[in-house]
């Protein structure tokens, strides 16, 4: 027990000092600042705003955990791992049980204690009206269940895995799968039944008996589908929160039980040398060496940020393949060819416009100058008799490559609804080309925040650095609108361009932000330079 | 007296409230090996990156091939190749790649490349591993890797940041002799190690410095006179060393003879600097001595190291 506690004060020592931690807490609470700020000015404007700031900050909480799972639980062990001190944590005779509990509580405690400081505000959302007690109750059971299964997915990925980029990918496929992998089994099961594998039957009971119960147990389901209704009634104590709570030990038991025989082989070669399977089939000693082209920043980033040609190839696979399922799910509902295809051309542009393209451009942002850093490689560039212009366009030049399987797929997926897209624009071209102005201008930002938080994060990985520039340009636009509505509320009439002048707002604050981390970016390139 | 390469001129420069550098200067010669030495945290690795324009003079001034690092950023970095005191390296790539991808960096065509990467493949004994990834290279032979691609833009300043740190003894002394030919080549090197026997060996000249001040910069031989030192040498005989003992101290010019404990060897303190390692060993020859081993004591650049700089951690 003596080890367990020295472990917890070594943590929460060791936490206080990390910037991560004091981020998270910032970011937490300028949300809450923020939503009592937006709950104080509805309550001008509505009746009884306290249900709309209840979920406002049940939402920020639910999030909160979920990333905290993703990363700071699932960094616990893996961080002892990479900073090889987890062989002489063992050597001191700490045990297995002791090493886990002393680096999952200080996390837990962290997590609860940030949740818990919210109650009082929480109750003040009774004064304004709209919330029950049941409903207070319910939320914040759930959300310490949540913690709970989170916070030990986190723990077992930390352990599985030996490098912290590992392990928070881990944890994020398995929360991601956990969550997919029902519906999933029900679209084929539905889709057999279409066909005629099977009887409807046997995809009905599927979806009453396995996905709607699982989707009852899972936080997510139970909060957007129950709790947060204004109707709610219910008992706290509810399937989720025994099977969340349940689950959460279980993966307790399984990370103590697998801990000598997973960390040990990590302990026996260097965290970075314990690669995956697919690594390891992947890896040769040598090759044959590949002919560099002149301009060879761009070749390096191609390869290295891009992933070169096999990945683009991979992708235009990738595409076809969606794009012919969606095709096919068209014909067997009973469209004619040229309908499915115009579908699967619609469904495919709506993708890569709205999720596929904005994430792309935010990974590579994520990683452009993320492996320079991480392989201490930038400062050697930095000594190349280039500007850091130059270095940058050059590297970006390369990396861009990469885009060119989205861009042809959408540019293709464009040319059989071409009649359609024009049609629209023609109706309304000002509402409509200030529309996608506005949704890339986003998407700008949120490629150079991600760019800008894989550089200042050394603990970040493309995908988180990706996600928070994403969050960020969203949470920031939707703080903006909501501030300019309360600004509208009440206002008399409207000029018919006031949409429009708000949409240049909009877009201006973006590219300006976008401009500033322009600058920010290129004095910590050079910061980063010199510190290698 | 061959013109300055670096000159470095009462240079200071700051991390927030952590003063570096406070006022360093020294200069190093065209065509020489420079040694750069200090104890941790005295300010090399800074000084080595503000003389590759990594980083920016905030006071001073540093010139280097007479340009100044502020405003000839791009000529200078033509003319240099820095090699930090990490791996920085891109290890999914074979070290023909690597080499290749820096060659173009700087710019050379294809064709020219092949040969480049040929020429320092073939320098640094790498030519029979060129297709093998550098993930998979020894630290030794990722070093030599590192050091071939300082050279494929055929600089002719080298700046060289501990680059035998964590090597095995075997990989020390190939790069060392990798050193001593691209001297010979006419390349000015300057490099910075904790290694005081085989700087002492290798450099013709050296800089101490301690806590961002310079304690000396000049010719390595100068050094030990600087001190008010007289040149030691060591001496081993094959046999009878009490006899001999007896007699050493009647050769001319020897001050002092102190034998080594528990080795047949002496140390032989001269009393003037003219006489040198070729005289003595005249004398030794000349007496029968039946000599298994003669050189100058090196020990006296750990000692000048140990007077120059002083004990006990920074704060």
């Amino acid at each position: 027990m003596n080890k367990t506690f020295a472990l917890l004060i070594r943590s929460l020592r060791t936490e206080s000092r990390d910037i991560k931690i004091h981020l998270f807490r910032a970011g937490l609470a300028s949300l809450i600042v923020l939503i009592l700020y937006f709950g104080h000015e509805l309550q001008r404007q509505v009746t009884a705003p306290g249900m709309i700031l209840f979920k406002w900050m049940t939402v920020a909480n639910w999030i909160f955990i979920t990333v905290s799972g993703v990363t700071l639980f699932a960094v616990s062990i893996s961080e002892e791992t990479e900073h090889e001190t987890l062989g002489l944590l063992r050597m001191a005779n700490i045990g297995p049980l002791s090493l886990l509990l002393g680096k999952w509580l200080p996390r837990m405690l962290m997590a609860f204690v940030l949740v818990s400081v919210q109650f009082p505000f929480t109750l003040l959302t009774v004064t304004l009206g709209g919330v029950s007690w049941d409903q207070i109750w319910a939320t914040y059971l759930m959300l310490l269940a949540h913690l709970v299964l989170v916070g030990n997915v986190g723990l077992l990925a930390s352990v599985l895995k030996p490098t912290s980029v590992q392990a928070c990918t881990l944890a994020l496929a398995i929360l991601l799968i956990g969550r997919i992998l029902p519906f999933l089994v029900l679209a084929i099961l539905y889709l057999g039944a279409f066909k005629g594998m099977w009887g409807q039957s046997v995809a009905d009971w599927y979806y009453a008996n396995v996905a709607l119960p699982i989707n009852s147990c899972t936080s997510s389901g139970r909060l957007f589908g129950e709790i947060l209704s204004t109707s709610f009634r219910g008992s706290p104590w509810t399937n989720q929160v025994a099977s969340n709570l349940a689950l959460g030990a279980g993966l307790f038991c399984i990370s103590w039980l697998i801990f000598d025989r997973v960390t040990m082989r990590h302990i026996g070669g260097s965290a970075t040398a314990s690669r995956s399977l697919i690594s390891r089939i992947m890896t040769r000693k040598s090759r044959v060496s590949s002919t560099v082209w002149d301009w060879a920043l761009g070749w390096k980033d191609f390869r290295q940020v891009a992933r070169g040609l096999k990945f683009m190839y991979l992708k235009f696979g990738l595409y076809a393949l969606f794009f012919a399922v969606v095709v096919y799910i068209s014909r067997i509902s009973g469209e004619n060819f040229q309908d499915s295809v115009r579908n699967g051309a619609m469904t495919l542009m709506v993708v890569i416009w709205f999720f596929l393209l904005p994430l792309e451009m935010c990974l590579l942002g994520g990683r452009l100058f993320r492996l320079e850093i991480k392989d201490q490689t930038w400062s050697t560039l930095l000594t190349l008799p280039l500007s850091l212009r130059e270095l940058v366009q050059s590297k970006l030049g390369g990396a861009v490559l990469g885009l060119i399987p989205t861009i042809t797929v959408l540019g293709l997926s464009l040319l059989p609804n071409a009649s359609e897209i024009a049609r629209e624009l023609t109706r309304d071209s000002e509402g409509m080309l200030m529309g996608i102005a506005y949704f890339f201008s986003g998407v700008i930002l949120a490629a150079y925040l991600s760019t800008y938080f894989s550089i200042v994060w050394n603990w970040a990985v493309p995908m988180i650095s990706a996600a928070s520039g994403i969050a960020m340009a969203f949470f920031g636009n939707l703080v903006a609108w909501i501030v300019i509505m309360i600004m509208l509320m009440g206002a008399s009439g409207g000029d018919k361009y006031l949409g429009i002048m708000l949409l240049l707002m909009m877009i201006t604050g973006n590219l300006v932000v976008a401009f500033i981390t322009h600058f920010a970016i290129g004095q910590q390139l050079i910061a980063k330079g010199a510190e290698s | 007296m061959s013109s300055p390469v670096i000159e470095v001129n009462q240079v200071t420069h700051l991390f927030k409230d952590h003063r570096a550098l406070n006022g360093i200067s020294f200069q190093v010669d065209a065509g020489t090996l420079h040694g750069f030495v200090g104890p941790n945290g005295a300010g090399k690795t800074t000084t080595l990156k503000l003389i590759c324009t990594l980083l920016r003079p905030q006071t001073g001034q540093i010139r280097v091939f007479g340009l100044d690092v502020r405003s000839d950023v791009k000529s200078i970095r033509q003319k240099l190749g820095y090699m930090p005191d990490h791996f920085s390296m891109y290890k999914q790539m074979t070290v023909y790649e690597y080499l290749d991808f820096f060659a173009a960096a700087y710019g050379h065509v294809a064709k020219r490349r092949d040969v480049i990467v040929g020429d320092v493949l073939a320098l640094t004994d790498m030519e029979g591993r060129k297709d093998d990834l550098i993930q998979g290279l020894s630290r030794g032979m990722q070093q030599r890797v590192s050091l071939a691609r300082v050279l494929v833009n055929d600089p002719d300043l080298l700046l060289l940041d501990e680059p035998a740190s964590g090597l095995d003894p075997r990989a020390r002394i190939e790069l060392m002799e990798i050193l001593r030919e691209l001297r010979r080549m006419g390349k000015t090197i300057f490099i910075s190690s904790h290694i005081l026997s085989e700087l002492a060996e290798l450099c013709d000249s050296v800089t101490i410095i301690d806590r961002g001040v310079t304690k000396y910069s000049g010719p390595m031989d100068d050094l030990l006179y600087a001190q008010g030192d007289r040149p030691v040498f060591r001496l081993r005989v094959e046999v009878d060393t009490e006899q001999w003992g007896a007699r050493l101290p009647s050769l001319q010019g020897v001050e002092a003879v102190e034998p080594v404990e528990g080795k047949p060897e002496f140390r032989l303190t001269v009393s003037s600097p003219d006489i040198d390692a070729n005289s003595m060993l005249t004398q030794l020859l000349a007496m029968g001595v039946p000599i298994a081993g003669f050189q100058r004591d090196q020990r006296k650049l750990n000692d000048a190291f140990m007077d120059l700089t002083e004990r006990g951690v920074r704060t």
